[in-house]
């Protein structure tokens, strides 16, 4: 017996550090149960009406915006689908959201967000159909609401815009992954500790990845920002006129 | 990369209409997830596969490679429900194995492996099913069901467009990488980062240049809906052999599930 709890760790440090970790960040299919899928579902409805009313509001006064939202969900899509260089050796993909929602706002990027989940689920099978709206509220709703308070937050208090980003972009990234922890522990508690206790096991195992990775996704967003300041200023400048009419 | 798109539209099954590939792969979706019976599970994946392998003549080695694919975080998970860890309270009885390391106590209770057991069983078989759907029905053909359901005409378009883009985008991610990797772009963890970021910087004016080229086309000829018409789609009837595959499944999954 006393052997086991070593085998038992080196079981789980193995599975911790494949290469295949980048997929931890979704629940798959079939892991919910179906009451649990469609709460998650009735609770992302509210987020992607606004969302929608916003888009068509864009839409309507300027038809060409179409074009960009799409463009910037495949740039999203895209983002997702790059390995991003981690200290534990493994790859693994940023989730774009941090990124994502400071240029293109909140509520649009919850709707981009969702359609880059279902293509994530149908092109690659990350994730899958009946977890969409788990997945949906925990990387497309909590991810860009966190990142983009924290920006707004952290430049109001004076902050510099590099240390905004990477806050924005870190937080962003964790905080998807805190209520990924949170989602698959009320679906599972622990018959020991509850919802708590369970959440602690998920939360724990999740972090030994997660955290290296937020911090990574955090400097990749500065340094892309600061690329982007300095080569795409026309670009950014005309994404604030698009989002001055969005709110 | 998306090899599932690649398979999806070079299969066996390309001739059965998609409302009814869709029918079917959600229903079984929805009864492998609500119901969670073991035998009905393992059931819905033995018949899946063998319709994947043999009836849409996908090939088994990468079939079979997409399906350990996830299976380690189905491990991961399973790993934190069948271990319980408690601070101060007394070990069920029932308990398995038990171990403590400092003033964390570790045991398994036989309860939670069958639990456990049940997930395990049930996502790789709901796996099993969407991977059906996926594998055997092309976006395109996806977007005139979604129609056909309601679905707002805005988030239809924003799909094709945005599978339109992801391929493109994709496209001119590999030339950059292709090009900066063999500047030695990604030769150290710093290096790697910093050509990562110009990247995606590059990518994001790419973006523009597109959106520029395409919203002058669009205003040159008056385009404002982007939705493929329905004569560029071939309709296809539901076919009739699918359908007695279909009924054999819900005979079987009957008798499974009353013995």
């Amino acid at each position: 017996m006393k052997q086991l709890l070593p085998k038992l760790a080196y079981f789980g440090i193995v599975l911790l550090f494949i290469p295949k970790q980048a997929y931890a960040m979704h629940i798959m299919e079939g892991f919910l149960p179906i009451g649990w899928a469609l709460f998650w579902f009735a609770l992302c409805l509210p987020f992607l009406v606004k969302g929608l009313q916003v888009i068509r509001l864009v839409v309507k006064e300027n038809p060409e915006s179409k074009l960009l939202l799409a463009l910037s969900g495949a740039f999203t899509f895209v983002l997702s689908a790059l390995k991003i260089p981690s200290v534990t050796g493994s790859c693994s993909h940023p989730t774009g959201v941090g990124l994502g929602s400071i240029l293109f706002g909140p509520f649009v990027m919850s709707v981009l967000g969702s359609i880059v989940l279902l293509f994530q689920s149908v092109l690659l099978a990350h994730g899958g159909l009946t977890t969409l709206g788990a997945n949906i509220f925990s990387m497309a709703i909590v991810g860009p609401f966190i990142a983009v308070g924290v920006f707004k937050l952290a430049t109001k208090w004076g902050l510099s815009f590099s240390v905004a980003v990477f806050l924005a972009a870190m937080l962003g990234d964790l905080g998807t992954y805190v209520m990924t922890s949170v989602q698959l522990a009320l679906a599972f508690p622990s018959e020991a500790g509850g919802i708590l206790g369970s959440f602690q096991k998920f939360a724990g195992i999740f972090a030994l990845t997660q955290i290296p990775l937020a911090i990574s996704e955090g400097l990749l967003t500065v340094m892309i920002m600061n690329f982007l300041q300095k080569y795409n200023m026309r670009e950014l400048v005309q994404l604030r006129i698009l989002k001055a009419k969005e709110s | 990369m998306l090899n599932i798109d690649f398979i999806a539209s070079h299969n066996a099954l390309l001739k059965v209409a998609a409302s009814q590939k869709m029918t079917f792969g959600l229903i079984t979706l929805l009864l492998v997830t609500f119901l969670r019976n073991n035998s009905f599970s393992i059931w819905t994946l033995l018949f899946m596969s063998g319709v994947i392998i043999f009836y849409a003549k996908i090939p088994m080695k990468i079939y079979i490679t997409l399906l350990f694919a996830p299976i380690g975080f189905v491990l991961a998970g399973m790993l934190a429900i069948v271990l319980s860890i408690t601070f101060t309270q007394p070990i069920p009885a029932a308990a398995l194995w038990q171990s403590s390391l400092f003033t964390l106590q570790f045991f398994i209770l036989p309860s939670d492996i069958l639990r456990a057991i049940t997930i395990f069983c049930t996502a790789v078989s709901a796996t099993s099913c969407l991977y059906f759907l996926i594998l055997t029905t092309p976006i395109f053909e996806i977007s005139p069901v979604l129609a056909r359901l309601k679905v707002p005409t805005i988030v239809i378009e924003l799909i094709e467009l945005m599978y339109r883009f992801i391929f493109l985008f994709l496209q001119t991610v590999m030339q950059l990488y292709t090009a900066q990797h063999a500047r030695l772009g990604y030769r150290s963890y710093k290096k790697s980062f910093q050509s990562l970021s110009l990247l995606i910087s590059a990518l994001f004016r790419t973006i523009f240049f597109r959106y520029q080229a395409l919203s002058d086309a669009m205003v040159a000829r008056n385009i404002e809906q982007f939705i493929l018409p329905q004569h560029f789609t071939t309709t296809k009837t539901w076919d009739l052999k699918f359908t007695g595959m279909a009924l054999i499944f819900t005979l079987m999954s009957f008798a499974i599930l009353v013995l």
